[in-house]
């Protein structure tokens, strides 16, 4: 069941954190070919905080984008147009900012895009991460060696057991605080 | 399958004992009824609604997030912290720095998503309760039945020795090194298996969250637990409370069916940032004024170790082991596996040299602290949201400084090759040398990356209506039938993962509630 907000990045952001995804995760996010499937991944995690977050994350996005076109090398293009070199000064500024707004920025959008690409299974399968199949050996391992005393505690679950009359409680009429 | 009696977004609007109030121009209302609303469904809302229930109480149970059963939790932490997370664990406590702090939003609470330490209150701690803030009925010998009740439901347990991975052991075999104190942890598991998976959600049921303990023994005895639905206020008559309104939470911007709870009395466990955040947009006021003041936050710093040998973190139990050797100093240290995308995120870097250090994960060992801070923070209700604030103090910066120096000297001391630190602008650790100059150093507390899980005491419980928010059971200062129980309780940090006292406090509401019988709260006001 979701539950996630319905939203979708606009083209414009998504050509923003595509443009920013080699700087900050390399050129291996394209070797890998998984460039816009990270940025699905953003997306996928936009979803899921507040609004009001959002909006300001957004919000950055369009400024880091359009604040490119004010550096003179730039020659008036936008950060997604720009050359790589160009580029990635452009997120240095940000990330080396003294403007705490800007700095948060870099690292928001940083902390995205790793995120996401973190969480590929291709990236994991090329960094030999596979806590599934730890799991699911030690899994079946827990099961094997203890069914029975699972069995057991589970059914101890619903058992009845009133509460003990020595759980300190405020006595009825005693006052305790609400007078 | 889901259990009976619990009813998520699809069984809406038909809840069984339900009545539907037509409105004009505006969506219907769902109405019920019951004798105690409980909002919240984590380690304290499960534990009160479970004893009530068992007491012959009809109790319904309120939680904002899904349901989500053991069998949906994988090792995908992404999807995990979208489903199971609030606001995707991306939410801050206002300060220079900051304090990112993550709660659970779904059936079962911070207990589905927490590391699983079962730890009763410190009797110092207990005794400075019943001492300084004339909390009643609280010292060690008058908590024990209490707290055994709770080990016993929860399972409370040393690990299966098999079950502990290498960056536990190097943490263990580092501390005995040094001659410190080093104790294996008490966990709430069944012969857990090791997955270290408990931040997202335990595949196997082995950890004893409330979502297989609490919640199936309230269902048992008759509650019934509303998922997805969002209390938005306490509603009362005067200072006696009367139930609850609230709406159903949709995917979309719209908010869905609103529904209204009449009860005779209303139990509040939605945390330490929602409890207090309910309580201002329900217009309660605490003639103490210190409602939403007093929030401590046991600030969390990490290193991230690296080792020449392979160290495979995830393989074996969250943190086995703790360091207690400087718990007097309000320090203690465990070793916390997180999965990669969560450590890439958080390593202060990015390009090439975040590319080059995430390579060596598996050779990481990345340990944790945890602070007893001596500052305190405030919860403000902002646009009817809870918003928390919270400034680190100048002496709670030099001990946090002082702990990861002791953590850094003892990881080293068992080979490690570079240590990351969670200071920004300060260069890694490559050596014990370089440790000398980290006690030295001047570290500005602003560059300092904080996280906590631990949020606590911003309706803090104690004789004193002057200076307390609720009494030593939970009951809100001059409202009648309203209660607390959760770590807002809490009159001061304890130093210890906080999930028992949060239960044995529910307890101990519970039993109040159940002492006080089903007449009106106003009887014995």
């Amino acid at each position: 069941m979701s539950e996630l907000a319905d939203f979708r990045l606009s083209k414009a952001a998504r050509r923003t954190l595509a443009a920013l995804a080699p700087i900050v995760l390399t050129e291996e996010v394209d070797e890998l070919g998984i460039r816009d499937e990270v940025v699905d991944g953003v997306e996928l995690f936009l979803r899921s905080i507040p609004v009001a977050v959002r909006v300001a994350i957004l919000a950055g996005i369009v400024t880091f984008e359009a604040t490119a076109r004010a550096v003179p090398s730039s020659l008036g293009r936008g950060f997604s147009r720009l050359p790589p070199e160009l580029a990635a000064a452009h997120f240095a500024r940000y990330w080396h900012s003294p403007l705490g707004a800007l700095k948060q920025l870099a690292r928001g959008m940083k902390m995205f895009l790793v995120m996401s690409y973190y969480e590929h299974p291709t990236k994991l399968a090329q960094l030999e991460y596979h806590p599934d199949r730890w799991i699911a050996q030690v899994a079946q391992e827990r099961l094997e060696r203890f069914a029975e005393e699972i069995r057991e505690h589970e059914a101890q679950v619903t058992a009845p057991l009133p509460l003990p009359a020595d759980v300190p409680r405020a006595l009825p009429l005693a006052g305790g605080g609400q007078s | 399958m889901k259990p009976d009696r619990l009813y998520t977004r699809e069984d809406w609007p038909h809840i069984p004992g339900s009545t539907r109030r037509r409105r004009a121009f505006r969506k219907d209302v769902v109405e019920l009824d019951c004798d105690v609303v409980v909002v919240g469904s984590g380690a304290g809302g499960a534990v009160v609604a479970s004893e009530l229930a068992e007491g012959g109480l009809n109790v319904i149970v309120v939680e904002e997030g899904g349901y989500h059963p053991t069998e949906s939790f994988t090792p995908d932490a992404g999807d995990a912290i979208r489903r199971l997370y609030r606001d995707g664990g991306a939410i801050m406590a206002l300060g220079d720095p900051p304090v990112t702090y993550s709660e659970g939003r779904c059936v079962g609470g911070s207990t589905v998503i927490n590391g699983g330490m079962t730890w009763r209150t410190p009797e110092k701690i207990l005794g400075r309760w019943a001492r300084e803030d004339w909390v009643e009925g609280i010292t060690a010998a008058e908590m024990d039945s209490t707290f055994q009740r709770v080990e016993r439901f929860v399972s409370a347990k040393h690990q299966d020795p098999w079950t502990v991975g290498k960056d536990n052991k190097i943490l263990h075999e580092g501390a005995l090194k040094r001659d410190w104190d080093v104790i294996p942890n008490i966990r709430n598991q069944f012969h857990c298996a090791g997955t270290n998976n408990c931040a997202f959600g335990c595949p196997t049921g082995a950890k004893r969250s409330t979502l297989v303990t609490y919640i199936p023994r309230s269902l048992h005895f008759g509650a019934r637990v509303l998922a997805n639905c969002r209390v938005d206020r306490v509603t009362s008559q005067g200072k006696r409370i009367t139930g609850v309104e609230g709406h159903l939470v949709t995917t979309t911007k719209q908010n869905g069916f609103p529904f209204r709870i009449h009860a005779r009395r209303v139990v509040l466990s939605a945390g330490a940032i929602h409890t207090p955040g309910i309580l201002f947009r329900s217009g309660v006021v605490s003639p103490s004024g210190r409602l939403g003041h007093n929030l401590s936050l046991h600030p969390n710093v990490k290193v991230t170790a690296i080792f020449d040998e392979e160290i495979r973190g995830w393989e074996g139990v969250h943190q086995a082991y703790q360091v207690r050797e400087f718990q007097s100093e309000g320090l203690v240290f465990a070793a916390v596996n997180i999965p990669p995308s969560i450590a890439g995120m958080t390593l202060p870097f990015y390009g090439a040299e975040l590319r080059d250090l995430m390579k060596d994960y598996p050779r990481m060992v990345i340990a944790g602290m945890l602070l007893e801070d001596t500052e305190t923070g405030r919860v403000r209700n902002v646009a009817g949201k809870p918003v928390a604030t919270y400034q680190l103090s100048d002496f709670d910066g030099q001990r946090l400084v002082r702990g990861t120096a002791l953590l850094c000297e003892m990881l080293f001391g068992m080979g490690a090759q570079r240590i990351v630190l969670p200071f920004e602008g300060v260069p890694d650790l490559k050596s014990a040398d370089d440790v000398k100059r980290l006690y030295a150093q001047k570290i500005p507390k602003e560059c300092m990356e904080l996280v906590t899980v631990h949020m606590m005491g911003t309706c803090a419980m104690g004789g004193d209506r002057a200076r307390h928010v609720c009494d030593s059971w939970g009951r809100v200062y001059d409202t009648e039938g309203l209660l607390v129980a959760d770590a807002s309780l809490f009159p001061s940090p304890i130093g210890v993962n906080p999930m028992e006292t949060i239960m044995a406090l529910a307890t101990r509401v519970a039993a109040t509630i159940l002492a006080e019988g089903r007449v009106p709260a106003k009887a014995y006001a």
